[in-house]
């Protein structure tokens, strides 16, 4: 704001101030008034709002009044969606409703408000069913809280726990927790309950540190993954990579793909499971 | 342009706040003279005759006022005003840009590479409609083609669709370049990488070549020509067969409790084995016999590296 007001014409900024409110939020009749008084030191009556608000409608911009809030449905000005691209926002929705996520949910629907203000055919509001999957809600926040919590199986089983993250992989989720001895991911439909308890996470989760090496063609083509970084490169090319919170079950599976051109290094523990995990496979064609 | 809603009541509106928004409106489509600006209120009945160069300044000071970056009408811009940002535009914020992140890269893999092509331009268009600099580096970060060349991606997709037989130089990893001969047949990610599934004839085979190590196209043929290569074919069972997921080119044959039996089609005998060998303990090779024996030696290969 460099102009010095007696530059400027005092009716339309009166408009385009009502219009970067509106912008801000959806507002009542007397939100607006005070908000406007509060930011612009000015108070305005029904009459003058009104008037400010059918001038924004008049230009094109959308302004309707829905449970008793003004709010811009559809904002010409700017950048504007075609079919194609407000289908790929309904794919991510789409997705985004599978993963069951709250704060991806959050943050969609966020995004769809501000893209459906451009788009001449709104995209539905993500669903509200799936937001309401307590269980998952209930153990994100103890994530956030560092809370321990309680899981009660179906199976009637129930483990005390500090919980890690919300885990998701190809639209599967997991809850991953930490028994304070191993890590372990359970299945959302395999839980009755999820109930935060009173006492702090004590944060000791270390995650097992995996060491594998990988050669040849595979040292020059390895796509390092989450949480995974390369220790040291070795004289002939080969790589020593670091790996830590992958399930352990899903990186021998995973490290089994590579075949010899891959051999896991350590923890000892780890080297002699999946020596007996390749020679229970080659037992198959005994 | 945007259309006028006609239903106001015109003693309802503010006639100097409509020239701000419509001046604002227009400066957004494209950089306009104070002429063209003039022109156009004149032709929605918003301005008369009389609407001066003193009066289009007061009206470009009160959007500045608000927040816009107009630029003065000089000769460097054609006398032109051009608007740079304005307080209206698309916002987004950390959290917003990294759900659409992740759920795009939990979507992505299920996406055919035009589908992808389309996130990609959409990303940019994103990021080009934000001003904050670090979400616009953000949003161009998001794509799994980033950094690649989407020209020659497109060029490629238009070659697996006509056949083309290409001649192209490929750099695989450290050593020299080689010249191939290929037929593409499609692009696909495989392990977070984009690779060229091609029939290659210089080596006689299929084979899948990462996209980033193709350095060049030397020529491509004028003729198209079809490449007749089958799948490779594995039948197999699986235990534990809720566990996993199959892919798209797999099938049931038969199922007993949770052991299946499937029918695998595969593009080169090295995905089927790689396939085969991440199922471990689960998965047992019916057939064909030649595939079993290399997945027995693969795996007794293996097994040798622990002793």
């Amino acid at each position: 704001m460099t102009k010095s007001l007696s530059k400027v014409n005092a009716a339309s900024l009166k408009v385009l101030y009502t219009l970067q409110l509106l912008f801000e939020r959806d507002l009542e009749m007397n939100e607006l008034i005070k908000y406007y008084e509060l930011y612009h030191n000015e108070y305005n009556s029904n009459f003058v709002m009104s008037k400010y608000i059918n001038t924004c409608r008049y230009c094109g911009i959308d302004i309707k009044k829905i449970n008793n809030k003004y709010q811009i449905v559809n904002f010409p000005i700017g950048i504007s969606f075609s079919e194609n691209e407000l289908s790929l926002f309904n794919e991510l929705k789409n997705c985004c409703e599978k993963m069951k996520v709250q704060h991806l949910l959050e943050n969609m629907q966020e995004i769809l408000n501000k893209i459906n203000r451009r788009a001449e055919r709104p995209i539905s509001p993500v669903s509200n069913a799936v937001i309401k999957d307590a269980n998952i809600k209930t153990f994100e926040k103890a994530c956030l809280l560092s809370q321990k919590v309680k899981i009660t199986l179906k199976n009637n089983e129930s483990i005390q726990c500090e919980p890690i993250e919300v885990s998701i992989k190809d639209d599967e989720i997991n809850l991953i927790v930490f028994d304070g001895t191993n890590s372990k991911s359970i299945t959302p439909d395999n839980i009755e309950q999820v109930r935060i308890l009173p006492q702090k996470s004590n944060n000791k989760f270390l995650p097992t540190t995996v060491l594998f090496e990988v050669k040849g063609k595979l040292a020059k083509n390895y796509q390092l993954r989450a949480h995974e970084e390369v220790m040291r490169i070795l004289s002939n090319g080969d790589l020593l990579i670091k790996n830590r919170f992958e399930d352990k079950i899903e990186l021998f599976h995973r490290l089994m793909r590579y075949g010899d051109n891959c051999i896991l290094v350590s923890p000892k523990l780890y080297v002699a499971e999946m020596k007996e995990f390749i020679e229970e496979t080659l037992k198959n064609y005994a | 342009m945007f259309k006028f809603d006609e239903q106001c009541n015109p003693r309802q509106i503010s006639l100097t706040g409509v020239r701000a928004i419509v001046i604002l409106a227009l400066l957004n489509l494209k950089p306009c003279t104070f002429q063209e600006i003039k022109e156009f209120l004149i032709n929605s009945n918003i301005v008369t005759r009389e609407y001066s160069i003193d009066t289009i300044r007061i009206d470009l000071n009160t959007l500045k006022y608000v927040g816009c970056d107009i630029s003065k009408a000089t000769k460097k811009t054609n006398n032109m005003y051009i608007l740079r940002s304005h307080p209206f535009q698309l916002t987004l914020d950390e959290d917003e840009v990294e759900a659409l992140a992740k759920i795009y890269k939990n979507i992505y893999k299920n996406l055919s590479i035009e589908r992808i092509l389309e996130y990609d331009t959409l990303f940019e268009k994103l990021a080009d409609a934000i001003q904050d600099e670090h979400i616009k580096e953000y949003l161009r970060g998001i794509s799994v083609l980033k950094g690649l060349n989407k020209d020659l991606i497109n060029e490629l997709l238009s070659d697996a669709y006509k056949n083309t037989r290409l001649t192209i130089e490929y750099k695989p990893g450290a050593s020299k370049s080689v010249e191939y001969d290929i037929t593409v047949e499609k692009l696909a990610f495989r392990s977070d990488k984009l690779y060229i599934y091609c029939y290659n004839h210089t080596i006689n085979k299929r084979t899948f070549l990462n996209f980033s190590r193709l350095k060049k196209i030397l020529a491509r043929a004028l003729r198209s020509e079809t490449v007749n290569v089958d799948d490779v074919y594995v039948e197999f069972e699986l235990k534990n067969s809720q566990n996993y997921s199959l892919e798209e080119t797999e099938e049931i044959i038969s199922k007993k409790g949770d052991v299946i039996q499937v029918r695998g089609a595969y593009y080169t005998d090295f995905i089927a084995l790689q396939r085969m060998l991440s199922f471990g303990p689960d998965c047992i090779v019916i057939s064909p016999d030649n595939f079993k024996e290399q997945i027995v030696a693969k795996l007794q290969s293996m097994r040798s590296q622990y002793d």
